[in-house]
């Protein structure tokens, strides 16, 4: 026997890596790990974590020397750079603000292979712009040795404005695809209000015919875009003739286009 | 345990019973304490093999950081815990 003083019925115990035990004890009413020195057969401290669980069973604290993924090195650098609300997508898509502007950037989906660098570190290199965007780029490299190009778009200020007709027929892609699949719900949710009471049931209706009705359809044609207000133009042909519909589109004062008539 | 989807998957029978506590030594081997006793428990089949044979009641289980001594906490009094240390011998 080493030390015979630990609370009653410790149950989940775990070696750190400074060398001290964690702990935890049965049916303890909030989730505290305690701190344990064997050398003294001493607890030297109590720690509570902020959770609704409780009754600790097990404890595993990771290694002391963690193998971050390439997207931890990245962030990790980000921020010894200063920058601050760093968000790196599933997709590469990279945003992080520094000076109060937000920066913009995209990471290459091609990662190549190459020989670890002997660091832990990541090597961020400057590089001549890749993408012909206006903007230098860089070139990452992975203490594994995988290289990564990071495209840099600037900041968001520095972003070209998105053209609203680009908008509305992204819009009117999404809701027809949601159609199409089947999804009334979402699909109004593209219209204004007065919009969602008259084409619900018209929606509903026709679902089953939906795939043939938007596979008829041309794309969708611009005749004007005014302030908040915008009127398309979409072709069908029906027992042989040409048929032309209007579409029309209001944006809110949220700033949203939503389709108001067609 | 997938780590990423927190999706379980059965690898096999241990083959002791009630085990209450697992430890990685950091040569990456799976121990266990089983109703029987001290286990070392294959990973790849989940099949347990009973090194040390004891009846104690061992709640938790850890290993040093050089993998020499396994520390195990049981509840053996009535008011408080106990610490236990086996030494390790690769011989034995």
């Amino acid at each position: 026997m080493m030390c015979e003083h630990l609370p009653k019925k410790v149950e989940a115990l775990e070696t750190r890596p400074d060398g001290l035990f964690a702990y935890g004890f049965h049916n303890d009413e909030q989730l505290r790990t305690h701190t344990y020195d064997t050398t003294n057969c001493e607890t030297l401290e109590h720690k509570r974590i902020n959770t609704p669980f409780k009754d600790v069973e097990g404890i595993a604290w990771p290694g002391s020397k963690c193998v971050l993924s390439n997207t931890e090195l990245l962030r990790d650098y980000l921020e010894s750079e200063g920058y601050q609300n760093i968000v790196i997508g599933d997709d590469g898509h990279i945003s992080a603000e520094l000076d109060g502007e937000t920066h913009l950037a995209q990471l290459d989906s091609e990662v190549i292979q190459g020989t670890p660098s002997g660091s832990d570190q990541l090597i961020v290199t400057d590089i001549a712009d890749a993408n012909n965007d206006g903007f230098n780029d860089f070139r990452l490299t992975y203490p594994s040795g995988e290289q990564q190009t990071m495209f840099y778009f600037g900041s968001e200020s520095q972003q070209p404005p998105v053209r609203e007709d680009v908008v509305i027929w992204n819009l009117w892609d999404e809701m027809n695809a949601t159609l199409v699949a089947g999804d009334v719900q979402t699909a109004i949710s593209y219209l204004t209000v007065s919009a969602q009471r008259k084409y619900q049931p018209v929606f509903e209706a026709l679902l089953p015919h939906m795939s043939e009705i938007v596979g008829s359809y041309s794309p969708l044609g611009k005749v004007f875009i005014i302030e908040d207000m915008a009127e398309f133009v979409v072709y069908r042909e029906i027992k042989g003739e040409l048929k032309m519909f209007f579409v029309y589109y209001l944006k809110g004062e949220d700033g949203v286009w939503r389709l108001s008539a067609m | 345990m997938d780590a990423q989807t927190g999706d379980l998957s059965v690898i096999g029978n241990i083959g002791f019973d009630k085990v209450v506590a697992l430890a990685f030594r950091p040569d990456g081997s799976l121990w266990g304490w089983s109703q029987q006793g001290l286990l070392e428990i294959d990973m790849a089949t989940g099949k347990g093999t009973l090194i040390l044979p004891g009846n104690y009641a061992i709640q938790g289980l850890t290993w040093d950081q050089l993998g020499n001594v396994l520390f195990a906490v049981a509840e053996d009094t009535p008011e408080h815990s106990t610490l236990w240390a086996w030494m390790y011998d690769s011989d034995s």
